[in-house]
């Protein structure tokens, strides 16, 4: 007898299967557990016996199909089998249970039989169970066909069962590499300079373990700087082995840098694992120049003035009277490095009377109200006697002009702003107001970033400008460091857009001023600037800022010569300007597509022209 | 080999012949671009890291979108135009079709993505990138786009005309995607197998931070193999359906 093919001894197959997932996978537990579980058995198992009553009533290519298949049901059988020799449901099985205990792999190996074993089982059953749909009115069945079909669907099996065990493989296995943006610093220009024109000889004592990572990191950092100047004698110790030297200079535990100049000693320390380390290696250069200058050069005092709405080290909240003002600690933090300490000077600390002795420059930034007389003039008699001043104004602030007279200079109280070149911060009109220039002079004070050019732009924010006075006083020499882009206009109306009236010009932000002595006094410098946010916390990282300040305190103090850039290879906020974001706006959205578009354009044409021909 | 590689050329060309090919790539410019300018540069200023990481994040959107668009027609246009019946009379194996058409499909993928080079340069203008991360973002886009393209391949063997083989395509895509959700509703060690299953959530990520794992590596080239050999498989069932 011949029966013909019935594929829903299989699809009860498949259903018992599915009963038995939800009962093991979804539910796991309880009641339900067993009433899915145990109806999934029951059902396959009637598959089983319905396909074993088929093979045995059916002959011929009939009968070849059906054994195929009892073999595939079988196989899922052996497969559910083995998973539930692995299951909790094995515990009522005891030999398997102490035969798990004896060998605890055994559990890994049936868990990941399992699953292959019904994959071998129902692939090719899907197959075979098509193929047979394919022939059901057909007079005969094609063992052929049949064949194929099987051979289909075991490949396909394997294939899967070939890709998950090597995705185990590779994941247990698995090697990766950090190709994120990581640098150790090398030295900067600046540190090599301060290297070079070290006084008297300078240890660095590094204190690692052998073959470690961070040390290789910072050895090369050091052996390169080394070779600058011969006053920098660098040493590489194991604390554990050179425990003297080590508690001589301090150190407790690998992992330090210590730069030690007789008494003098600074230490740095290091994390000993490069993955905690690697922070501080990007700014690396910052930390060795703040330690180098430590130990080789004398403590400067820098003066704020307080009292007068001046930007104090901290940023100050919003009022109902005045909006938030950022504070200056990223200059405090630029000034720590170059070995400067910053102290307020109002009424209390005396400056209505004198400028304390120690002073080694006076800042001014941004005062919101006038200075009494006698401040003005204790002020003036220490630029008299060579003092360094920096002066930092805004166009609602103050003149200051009894400082502003004798050095030649006056400030025009009116704000400037640009509307082609300006920084994008709040995506308003006021953006305007922020003026980015890289129009320095070759003054000193300017060095580092006349060498950088547009590398490091300015940004002001709400500048005014600084007028020279013509003719200048006697002994007095100017020389404008920074000034505005040339399409800068005075915004009286404050409107943000350039009417009639508001002139044009290369606006002077910044000029650099220079005094005879009286009765031979040193000669005084001065260091004025439109802009007090040029200073402040708000300016943007990633422009010229911090070398604007970096270099005018450098020159203030006449170590002009040690000016240069500190490496660093810290990832840093991208900031651009309105004409760079409208560039890469038009470039990215409209310019590359155009240009694909034109060059389909060309070669679909040129192959019309030939097709032509 | 060598009849796959002159399917893939001859594919290739049909790609960059018409002008279709330039304005898919067109689009997806366009469209990366702006997702780029809109997101990964604008708002509040981010690190370089940042931006190209958000970058490598919208470019593998568009690329998995492009992947089905590009390999919607490679099978079921034959099947439509009635021309696969001459491609099985031709003297060509059915893996051979499969690799060919695959491998035109991936050279015009990794044209166009490769056309998208310019915006993470754009950030090195003000930022601090490694080009390692940038190699990175581009092979996990490639590889992304790999396993995407061989999914859309077997698709369109499955399907009878283009539209049906970009939605059966669209479908196996969200489903893989969509593998990482299950990973969190289901017990271990099914939840393993389904996080390691995830299309992108798991293996994509690394690459976008510029982390290289030979794990991701293997996953997205096993999907591809796969993916393939069952598109070969369906190509074969005419000989038992």
């Amino acid at each position: 007898m011949s029966l013909r093919p019935n594929p829903w001894v299989s699809v009860l197959y498949v259903v018992g299967l599915v009963a038995l997932f939800l009962g093991e996978r979804v539910v796991g537990a309880g009641s339900m557990r067993l009433v899915l579980s145990g109806s999934g058995l029951t059902l396959v198992g009637l598959a089983v016996a319905w396909r074993v009553s088929r093979v045995v009533r059916t002959s011929g290519v009939a009968r070849v199909l059906e054994r195929w298949l009892l073999g595939l049901f079988l196989l899922g059988g052996l497969g559910l089998s083995l998973y539930f020799l692995q299951s909790d449901a094995a515990a009522f099985l005891v030999p398997v249970a102490s035969l798990k205990r004896r060998v605890p792999e055994l559990t890994g190996v049936l868990r990941a039989l399992f699953p292959a074993l019904l994959v071998t089982a129902l692939f090719p059953l899907a197959l075979v169970e098509l193929a047979a749909a394919s022939m059901a009115r057909g007079p005969v069945l094609v063992p052929g066909r049949l064949r194929a079909a099987l051979h289909s669907g075991l490949g396909m099996a394997f294939a899967l069962i070939f890709a998950f065990s090597t995705l185990y493989v590779a994941t247990r296995a698995d090697v990766s590499w950090d190709l994120a943006y990581f640098r150790t610093a090398r030295p900067g220009d600046a540190t090599r300079l301060l290297v070079r024109r070290l006084p008297e000889p300078v240890e660095v004592t590094l204190f690692f373990p052998p073959a470690n990572d961070v040390r290789q990191a910072l050895e090369q950092y050091f052996r390169e700087l080394a070779r600058e100047s011969g006053y920098l004698e660098v040493e590489v110790l194991d604390q554990a082995v050179e425990l003297s030297r080590a508690r001589e200079l301090g150190v407790g535990e690998n992992g330090s840098v210590v730069f030690s100049r007789g008494q003098r000693i600074e230490r740095l320390k290091v994390p000993l694992e490069l993955d905690r380390a690697r922070g501080q290696l990007q700014r690396l250069d910052e930390d060795v120049y703040r330690r180098l200058r430590v130990v080789s050069r004398p403590r400067r005092v820098l003066y704020l003035t307080a009292g007068h709405g001046e930007r104090g080290l901290l940023p100050q909240a919003a009022t109902a009277l005045e909006k938030a003002r950022p504070g200056l600690s990223q200059l405090e933090e630029w000034l720590r490095v170059l070995n400067v300490e910053v102290r307020t000077l109002g009424m209390a600390e005396g400056l209505g009377t004198e400028v304390p002795r120690d002073a080694s420059v006076v800042a001014i930034v941004g005062p919101g109200r006038d200075f009494s007389p006698e401040e003005l003039a204790a002020v003036l008699r220490y630029v008299e006697r060579g003092g360094r001043l920096w002066l930092a104004l805004e166009p609602d602030g103050p003149g200051l002009e009894p400082l502003l007279e004798p050095l030649g200079l006056k400030l025009l109280r009116v704000p400037l702003a640009n509307d082609q070149r300006f920084l994008l911060m709040s995506h308003q009109r006021s953006d305007r107001g922020n003026l980015v220039t890289a129009s320095f002079s070759s003054h000193a004070s300017v060095g580092t970033l006349a060498s950088l050019g547009s590398d490091a732009a300015l940004v002001f924010a709400g500048a005014a400008a600084l007028e020279p006075v013509q003719p200048l006083p006697r002994g007095v020499a100017q020389d404008v460091s920074v000034r505005a882009p040339a399409e800068t206009f005075q915004d009286g109306d404050q409107d943000f857009t350039a009417d009639e009236g508001e002139p044009r010009r290369a606006w002077p932000l910044v000029v650099a001023v220079e005094k005879a002595g009286v009765s031979g006094a040193s000669p005084s410098r001065v260091v004025a600037m439109g802009d007090s946010d040029v200073m402040t916390d708000s300016g943007p990282r990633g422009y010229g800022n911090p070398y604007l300040l970096v270099d005018t305190v450098l020159w203030l103090l006449g170590e002009e010569e040690l000016a240069g850039v500190v490496s660093n290879e810290e990832d840093v906020p991208l900031q651009h300007t309105r004409q760079q974001d409208v560039l890469w706006f038009y470039s990215a959205v409209f310019l590359a597509p155009s240009l694909v578009l034109g060059a389909g354009f060309l070669v679909t044409r040129r192959r019309r022209r030939r097709g032509a021909r | 080999m060598m009849r796959t590689l002159l399917i893939a050329r001859r594919e290739l060309a049909a790609y960059l012949r018409t002008f279709q090919g330039y304005i898919i790539i067109a689009m997806v410019l366009a469209v990366d671009g702006l997702l780029f300018n809109a997101y990964a540069l604008g708002g509040v200023s981010k690190r370089s890291s940042e931006v190209l990481s958000l970058f490598f994040l919208f470019s593998s959107g568009t690329t998995m979108v492009a992947s089905v668009f590009i390999s919607m027609r490679l099978l079921a246009e034959e099947r439509q135009a009635g021309t696969l019946a001459l491609l099985y009379s031709s003297p060509v194996k059915d893996h051979e079709i499969v690799l060919g058409k695959f491998l035109s499909a991936l050279a015009f993928l990794a044209l166009m993505t490769l056309a998208t080079l310019f915006m993470p340069l754009l950030v090195m203008v003000h930022g601090k990138l490694s080009l390692g991360h940038i190699a990175a973002g581009y092979l996990g886009l490639l590889l992304l786009g790999s396993a995407s393209l061989a999914i859309g391949t077997f698709g369109s063997a499955l399907a009878r005309n283009q539209v049906l083989a970009a939605v059966l395509s669209g479908c196996m895509l969200v489903a893989l995607l969509t593998c990482w959700l299950l990973a969190r509703i289901t017990e271990q060690p099914l939840s393993d197998v389904f996080s390691a299953l995830a299309l992108w959530n798991q293996h994509f990520q690394p690459f976008q931070a510029g982390v290289v794992h030979v794990r991701d590596v293997v996953y997205y080239l096993l999907v591809t193999y796969v993916a393939l050999f069952a598109a070969t498989r369906v190509l074969e069932a005419r000989r038992w359906r």
